[in-house]
């Protein structure tokens, strides 16, 4: 990384669910421009983490400052407002729906504004829409379909070309963006990640799967107990070493 | 999963443009109508298929289109409206009294029912999704309670002679038609260009296929669920004056047993039960095939018992064949 200017900076999180403390005080830093992912065992807090910092589950306390400035995350919104974008692992497509209307829905150029009976400017709608596939790299042959009828990886695509069409987001989370898909699918969603990090984009990705991390990620963070126990380089470390930290058997691995 | 996104450019399907027709939505509604067309005018001689007997099928169906189209625009949401019936029945009761006893001007007549209708599904609407009763319990509620108090209002009275406002929207004829069909027809085409042209039609489509999505997309899911409702109210408000009109006369039992006829012709049309999809030239088809089913029924010497069995039967038909097709 050219700069290492701290763009997210959480500190010291802390969520229960009655007698569950989901969080214990996680705290990380995310520099500007860096790919990093967040790893950890079942029940370690990952998505709890990132729901707050997604506003979907704003956490009991703790602190969040996006580019050195304190800021207030309650609700999605708030997220959304701050440049905080996430796609979630059930994606959150409308099935029924065509590619441009999902990448667009809730947000459409319109011809003639009626409220919600407001007529959908489609051409204008088709157009962008294909530009940001293209400028993505994402093929998809027939983008008048549903999305029901695209693949897994297609889909996860779509979801992720949503989330960046009006360009690159301050923060952009995927929460297991490759899991459930086949060997090629996962080659093209890797591809797509690894576009969007050519092109500077800042990403938080949750993933089981140590491969795909190392073959995306600048640094891996591991999540313990609730808390963030390590943060590491991928240059820096084997995977070995990042399931040892994962399962808590390296003996003062806590950072 | 199949993964026909993923097929070589060279194996596209062979016939391409047969596989857009029996994709379709409302194929099946349509093959099914030729077909009894055909079976109907051979069993009955030459009595069913005339101009007439069309005429007075259409006749028949328009109320039941109106109410098709806005169970169509609610069916896609991923819910149900069954209390349409009842629903015309308390605005028969209070439309047609109150312009009896004169306390309602002539002039008012339509507005108020499409208002009163709306305030009925609004009713609905904010019980599913403010309080998060099931469509189809929140709506047998009301379909219960609305015709009790049409009852209890009416008593064993009846309207009758009504106002000239009334009886023109159920009786006259234009164009070689009767003005309820073109009502009907009207409803129709406005209904097809909210749900294929507006946003509107977009969102509640977005909403039936993945509330999830809609809702992360801030799409104000509530408030386009509920409106749903309120619109299939305020058509069954003017269901409720064409069929006044046309009965030229209101009673306890007005709008009786509509709903399930509704259901069916929709769900027959290709929208599906479950929400994501919908059709209104699927829904018109699908009136039409239910109206001529009855009206053949009736003409080959079926009794009115029959009728209802065979379109309870449609309906699980109709649902059955839906779900399998979304299997493949
Ligand atoms: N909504 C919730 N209610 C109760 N407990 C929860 C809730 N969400 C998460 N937890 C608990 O918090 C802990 C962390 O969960 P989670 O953040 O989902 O971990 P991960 O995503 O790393 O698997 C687990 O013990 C989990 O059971
Ligand atoms: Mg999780």
């Amino acid at each position: 990384m050219q700069e290492k200017r701290p763009l997210l900076e959480v500190r010291n999180l802390e969520k229960r669910f009655g007698g569950v403390r989901a969080l214990q005080g996680a705290s990380l830093i995310i520099e500007a421009g860096e790919t990093i992912a967040l790893v950890g065992d079942n029940g370690a807090g990952k998505s709890t983490f990132v729901k707050s910092i997604a506003g979907v589950q704003p956490a009991d306390t703790g602190e969040i400052l996006l580019n050195g400035k304190p800021v207030s995350i309650r609700t999605p919104k708030d997220a959304g407002a701050l440049g905080i974008e996430v796609v979630y692992q059930d994606l959150a497509l409308a099935n029924s729906l065509d590619v441009a209307a999902n990448v667009f829905l809730g947000d459409e150029p319109r011809l003639l504004n009626l409220g919600w009976f407001s007529i959908p400017d489609t051409k204008k709608i088709a157009r962008e829409t294909a530009e940001t596939l293209k400028r993505l790299r994402i093929n998809i042959p027939d983008p008048n379909r549903p999305v029901a009828n695209l693949s897994g990886g297609q889909r996860q695509a779509v979801a992720i070309g949503r989330s960046v069409r009006k360009g690159l987001r301050e923060l952009l989370i995927l929460d297991e963006p490759t899991a459930a898909l086949g060997v090629e699918e996962v080659r093209k969603v890797l591809a797509l990640i690894e576009s969007l990090k050519e092109s500077g984009q800042s990403m938080l990705i949750i993933s089981h799967d140590l491969e795909h991390v190392f073959r995306v990620a600048d640094r891996v963070a591991v999540m313990r107990q609730g808390r963030v126990i390590a943060t590491r380089r991928i240059a820096d470390v084997t995977k070995t070493d990042v399931v040892r930290l994962i399962v808590g058997d390296l003996e003062g691995a806590v950072a | 999963m199949t993964n026909p996104a993923q097929t070589m450019p060279g194996s596209a399907p062979k016939s391409n443009s047969l596989y857009r027709l029996t994709g379709l939505p409302y194929f099946n509604v349509a093959v099914a109508i030729v077909v009894i067309y055909v079976a109907l005018t051979i069993i009955t001689g030459d009595t069913f298929n005339t101009v007439n007997n069309q005429i007075t099928i259409m006749r028949a169906a328009s109320v039941f289109l109106i109410l098709a189209v806005g169970q169509t625009l609610v069916m896609n949401t991923g819910g149900i409206d069954i209390s349409t019936g009842s629903m015309i029945g308390v605005v028969g009761a209070i439309v047609g009294s109150t312009l009896q006893s004169g306390a309602l001007d002539p002039m008012l007549a339509i507005p108020v029912s499409i208002l009163l209708g709306a305030l009925l599904g609004a009713f609905n609407g904010f019980n599913i999704t403010v309080l998060g009763v099931p469509p189809l319990l929140a709506t047998l509620g009301t379909f219960v309670a609305y015709r009790g108090f049409t009852q209890h209002y009416m008593g064993v009275n009846l309207v009758t002679n009504l106002p000239d406002v009334v009886t023109t929207v159920g009786r006259s004829w234009g164009l070689g038609m009767p003005l309820a069909v073109w009502i009907a027809l009207f409803v129709t085409l406005v209904g097809w260009f909210v749900l294929t042209q507006t946003l509107y039609g977009r969102y509640i489509t977005a909403i039936g296929s993945n509330p999830k999505a809609a809702e992360a997309t801030r799409l104000n899911v509530k408030l386009l669920t509920a409106s749903t409702y309120v619109i299939q109210g305020a058509l069954a408000g003017l269901a409720a004056l064409v069929l006044m009109g046309r009965l030229n006369s209101s009673s306890a039992a007005m709008g009786e047993g509509l709903e399930l006829h509704i259901i069916a012709a929709v769900v027959l049309g290709g929208t599906y039960l479950f929400g994501g999809r919908a059709t209104m030239v699927g829904t018109l088809l699908g009136v039409y095939l239910i109206g001529m089913l009855e009206n053949g029924l009736i003409q080959t010497g079926a009794g009115f018992f029959v009728q209802k069995m065979i379109l309870g039967l449609l309906i699980i038909a109709a649902v059955a064949l839906q779900l399998q097709q979304k299997r493949n």
